[in-house]
């Protein structure tokens, strides 16, 4: 499903390109818009990053774990030491996911819904174990970022300049993070990704 | 060229364009514009990928002529138009060349080009030019500290040699030197940050001691507190830690994969399971761990090229395996001469064996007569005195007595029982046996007499042994002195560590 329509702030033209889509970057002006079913709306903010190379890039398609996948964005988190991203991928018969580069290594999380009371950031600590979602999490890292940039199109609604506050931890094979925004929290359940279950289509350019 | 066609020649064109393949993707979108002129889009993107000023200029009009609300085209033409006012006619779409290739980071200092080859991985970059530390999380690269020139790693590993780790060809592009220390001591070790081709990061480490360690970043396989766990569980099981220290960044070069800054605090432990060796860093905010192998200095230079150093390794580590052998000997030969020393308190035949009651001021008791058949061998008095009141002690003067009542051998023996306190509390000690040992010249009738010097008790009960043809053990003793001292002489230059390194060949 592509869709066709003008940026509002600098009136290039941008196309939709996947029903989840609900934020999208101006590929020109840099606007963050949101799509509504009455059209895009600008925020505001712009979310320009730096730019550095990664084997990932919007529009690239490839294989993750044997299905075929698309990259539709990428979200920046900015953190006390450094940032990371997070691309946004979406599957020909599959729930969207974000896939998550560290050192190198791949994991591949998956947007779990919450059914029970998550604890309170302010109350665990990093080397804490606590039950999150039934699943017994050993918290590694906890911090605040603020999304510094994206690119592409997101499925949800996140702006940059929003601070989200983070834990993530390990719970057997499963790497575990949970967001804490203004307006939600957000457990994502994620799997590392060898890296030959990650192929990229090869272009001859 | 259908409709169908021009949307995926577009496509192929912006990710081109995106991924920096500036030719590629400016052929791409030509052949658009060959179908569809009035295509806004791939008229905006070949503007991003123009080769000159005019060029750009001249996609922009384009796009403006199409899309005069286009405010984005608008401002950027109204820029280039500044820096150059004369911008050309629109033509046809550009033929134009360049590489294809990345932008290196400028270093906002110095404005030295240096290659980026971690990706998006890299956080901090050290200026090759003048070593100041640029920071890349931001909007904008911004130096945010200056490194040592001088400081060097302890082992000649730079930045940009390439090596085969693991059946995988990877890079060094950063490296870290750290500082740890204890209540006693402080000590320093290196770490490279090595990317492969495919993006995988390594980590290698040397330390003078434990030399070198490959490893990579793992998730944890459970829970543990990194501040008092004594094992920590790692995919294989539990790994034993034995070490944990805090440490600081001291020096640092090329890229890195966090915020770093010389001075930057974190604690480690280091943790052992058969092989491999974990690491964990840990601090308020993140606990990561790191799982690998040792390398021999052999392997990583030959992993490096460096067949020189590799040679030279090699034969250290020869060495060091000889010297690992000839310690195990010697320490097999200690044993070897503890246990003979031990064994000649069992040696010798039994002469006498008789218990008396010594009295304080009384005369010489005698003990014997016993019969001397084998002279010029080694014979041994042995007293064990029957347990003393607490803080009591008795002097025993011993003779032996030839058959003509001549004393050929005198010695004393001393019997104590103390008990007090000191700083730690409470101690009780007590000598309460000796041995003495003679070599008469002659066989014959030999007697001993006993007799109380000075005590503190009013009399004494002392059990006498008397043994011919023992052995000596000085000579046992001796012998593993020489050998122990030798053990810790080729302990100490085989470079290992302990005991269960010496017996495995680990260092």
């Amino acid at each position: 499903m592509l869709k066709k329509m003008k940026c509002p702030s600098c009136a290039a033209p941008l196309t939709i390109k996947h029903r989840f889509v609900k934020l999208v970057t101006c590929d020109y002006c840099g606007q963050v818009l949101l799509l509504h079913d009455t059209g895009l709306d600008p925020t505001g903010r712009t979310a320009k990053l730096t730019d550095i190379p990664s084997l990932l890039y919007i529009d690239a398609t490839g294989q993750l774990q044997g299905r075929r996948f698309r990259v539709m964005g990428r979200l920046r988190y900015q953190y006390e030491s450094g940032f990371w991203d997070e691309w946004f991928l979406t599957f020909e018969d599959d729930r969207p996911g974000w896939l998550v580069e560290d050192e190198g290594e791949y994991t591949f999380y998956v947007k779990e819904t919450l059914t029970s009371p998550v604890p309170p950031f302010e109350t665990v600590s990093v080397g804490d174990v606590v039950t999150i979602a039934g699943h017994q999490v050993f918290i590694t890292e906890k911090g605040r970022a603020t999304i510094a940039g994206g690119e592409g199109q997101l499925a949800f609604t996140i702006i940059p300049g929003e601070e989200v506050k983070y834990l993530d931890g390990t719970s057997g094979d499963d790497l575990i993070s949970v967001e804490y925004t203004a307006d939600e929290i957000e457990l994502s359940v994620g799997r590392a990704v060898a890296h030959d279950e990650l192929i990229l289509d090869e272009e001859e350019f | 060229m259908n409709q169908i066609k021009v949307d995926e020649t577009l496509q192929k064109g912006i990710r081109a364009a995106r991924r920096g393949y500036k030719e590629p993707a400016r052929q791409l979108l030509a052949q658009v514009l060959r179908a569809d002129p009035d295509n806004e889009e791939a008229w905006l993107w070949l503007s991003r990928v123009a080769d000159t000023p005019e060029q750009r200029a001249d996609c922009l009009q384009h796009v403006l002529a199409i899309n005069p609300d286009n405010r984005w085209a608008a401002e950027q033409l109204a820029a280039l138009q500044a820096e150059a006012p004369a911008a050309p006619a629109p033509t046809a779409p550009p033929a134009v060349s360049a590489e294809i290739k990345l932008e290196p980071i400028k270093c906002p200092k110095c404005g030295g080009s240096v290659d980026l080859r971690g990706g998006s991985e890299t956080k901090t970059l050290v200026c090759s030019y003048c070593r100041s530390l640029i920071d890349l999380t931001g909007e904008q690269a911004a130096v945010i500290g200056q490194t040592n020139k001088r400081a060097k790693p302890a082992v000649p590993i730079e930045l940009g040699m390439e090596g085969t780790f693991e059946g995988g060809r990877y890079q060094v592009i950063g490296w870290v030197r750290y500082e740890g220390w204890d209540d006693e001591d402080r000590w320093r070790w290196d770490e490279w940050l090595l990317v492969s081709s495919e993006g995988e990061f390594r980590w290698l480490s040397y330390d003078p001691e434990e030399g070198f360690l490959l490893q990579k970043k793992i998730p944890p396989a459970g829970a543990f507190d990194p501040r008092t766990a004594t094992s920590i569980p790692v995919p294989s099981g539990t790994a034993k830690v034995i070490e944990r220290s805090p440490a600081r960044v001291i020096a640092l070069a090329g890229e890195l994969t966090w915020r770093a800054t010389v001075g930057e605090r974190l604690n480690y432990l280091e943790a052992r399971r058969g092989p491999m060796r974990y690491s964990v860093e840990y601090t308020r905010e993140e606990i990561e761990l790191l799982e690998g192998r040792p390398l021999s200095a052999a392997e990583v230079w030959r992993a490096f090229g460096r067949q020189d150093l590799a040679e030279k390794a090699a034969k250290g580590e020869m060495r060091a395996k000889q010297y690992r052998f000839l310690a195990i000997a010697c320490a097999v030969f200690t044993i070897i001469s503890c246990m003979f020393s031990f064994f000649t308190l069992t040696t010798g035949q039994k002469l006498l064996a008789q218990e008396i009651h010594i009295a304080k001021g009384g005369s010489p008791q005698k003990v014997g007569p016993f019969e001397i058949t084998q002279p010029g061998r080694v014979h041994r008095v042995s007293l064990k005195s029957d347990r003393l009141p607490t803080n009591n002690w008795a002097v025993v003067d011993v003779s032996i007595m030839d058959s003509r009542e001549n004393e050929f051998y005198l010695f004393s023996a001393e019997f104590w029982d103390e008990e007090g306190r000191d700083s730690e509390g409470y101690w009780h000690e007590s000598d309460l046996s000796e041995a003495y040992l003679f070599r008469p010249d002659d066989a014959g009738q030999y007697t001993l007499e006993l007799a109380i010097d000075e005590a503190t008790v009013d009399s004494l009960k002392v059990e006498v042994t008397i043994m011919s043809g023992v052995w000596l053990s000085r000579y046992f003793v001796i012998f593993a002195v020489l050998s122990g001292g030798l053990c810790f002489l080729f302990f100490s230059l085989s470079g290992a560590h302990s005991l269960t390194d010496l017996i495995s060949g680990r260092r």
